[in-house]
């Protein structure tokens, strides 16, 4: 089997944008990406079934750190909560965890930190493989049989006006004990165009048998323009 | 369907900042950092080391303008916030009357890293990525007061890393 690249970092740049946006010196660059990813992870470790597809990372140079972090998710009510202030709320919990954070890697206290936090609600939720790579594997934990959530996915993604979808599942399929790879295709999925808007996701499932690996490739449509982190800068407003 | 932005900003207007905000405006951009510490330098003796937004520069730039011309290297992994930033200095300056020596491309800055593709031996297949760093530089000569105003208050994009030397 021929090892494929991944599909968006293959098209940084092209039809996809940097998640993680900033330019600095080599020294505080590890440090940022540090930051960046213990966020990453927290955000996504706490809010599992949010459905975030993209959280967008901006940083600046100045004396106190300056974050702005942009949440894509597909039920953002999930982790706001009804009110306004839930909002407020997370920013302020994520300000403490991040100069936790800093103090568990025995660096100084950053003092205030900066940082302005904005929630999008997607338009079509299930046009995007993160979330549609979380409820299959939601499925698959329920046990439900493979091939019916795999086709369900599919379908799901039709329903929202994509236009090719693969949904790939490996591992110990209904618990057999030689593991196996099924696919279900639908529509093109040209991976090798690189205008080609392609959202690929990869996430595994847990299961009594052990872990079912679950990769979607959702086909949106080509770009014909390139796409660039210009003008949607969130600090700058 | 109207994409609602829910966003909550934390940004609080720091006292060292020159020019009063109203509102909810940023408190620090690249240039207000350095030329908002004007007046405390002046009092100290000898700015430690040479900081990397050269405070003690901008100092020395505002207490004998129009003789003076500074020197401003702008760094960004992106061409377009590049060219996006180099016509907002630009049209800055030109404003304000400060003459531009346009803006010189620098080498580009190419950093290979070279990986294993592989979990476990295979050493002949390898995969590379690179990160190029594009870099200008900017002249602004006869300046003034409202020039250096006016760069105070640039608001260049997130991802460009901005230097200024005299």
């Amino acid at each position: 089997m021929g090892q494929k690249v991944h599909p968006i970092g293959f098209r940084l740049g092209i039809t996809h944008k940097h998640q993680s946006y900033w330019c600095t010196t080599p020294q505080k660059n590890a440090l940022w990406i540090q930051d960046a990813s213990f966020l990453r992870q927290y955000l996504s470790k706490k809010f599992v079934g949010a459905g975030i597809t993209t959280i967008d990372i901006e940083r600046r140079d100045l004396e106190l750190p300056t974050l702005s972090i942009e949440v894509h998710a597909a039920r953002p009510v999930l982790f706001l909560g009804r009110d306004k202030k839930g909002l407020e709320i997370l920013r302020d919990e994520l300000v403490n965890q991040l100069r936790a954070f800093y103090r568990k890697r025995n660096l100084t206290d950053p003092g205030r930190i900066l940082l302005s936090l904005s929630v999008k609600p997607l338009s079509s939720p299930d046009a995007h493989a993160a979330v549609l790579a979380e409820k299959l594997v939601e499925d698959l934990e329920k046990r439900t049989p493979f091939r019916r959530a795999m086709r369900q996915t599919v379908q799901r993604a039709l329903r929202a006006g994509v236009k090719g979808i693969k949904v790939q599942v490996s591992g110990r399929l209904n618990g057999a004990d030689i593991a196996r790879s099924e696919d279900v295709r639908e529509g093109p999925v040209p991976l090798q165009t690189l205008r080609a808007d392609i959202d690929y996701s990869s996430k595994s499932a847990k299961t009594i048998y052990g872990l079912l690996g679950v990769k979607i490739w959702v086909f949106r449509g080509e770009r014909l323009t390139r796409v660039s982190n210009f003008s949607t800068s969130q600090i700058t407003k | 369907m109207a994409a609602l932005t829910v966003c909550a900003t934390s940004m609080v207007a720091c006292s060292q900042q020159r020019t009063s905000s109203s509102g909810q405006r940023v408190a620090f951009r690249p240039f207000s950092r350095a030329l908002a510490a004007k007046p405390l330098v002046q009092q100290q003796a000898a700015a430690p080391g040479a900081a990397r937004r050269s405070v003690a520069v901008w100092a020395a730039a505002a207490a004998a303008p129009a003789q003076q011309k500074i020197r401003i290297k702008l760094k960004s992994y992106w061409v377009d916030l590049l060219a996006d930033s180099v016509e907002k200095i630009r049209e800055a300056a030109s404003s304000t009357g400060a003459t531009i020596a346009g803006p010189v491309p620098l080498p580009t800055r190419k950093k290979i890293y070279t990986v294993l593709r592989s979990p476990h031996v295979n050493k002949d297949s390898r995969e590379q990525f690179e990160v190029r760093l594009h870099q200008r530089l900017i002249d602004v000569k006869d300046l003034s007061s409202s020039t250096i105003d006016r760069l105070m208050t640039l608001d260049l994009p997130a991802g460009v890393d901005v230097e200024v030397k005299l």
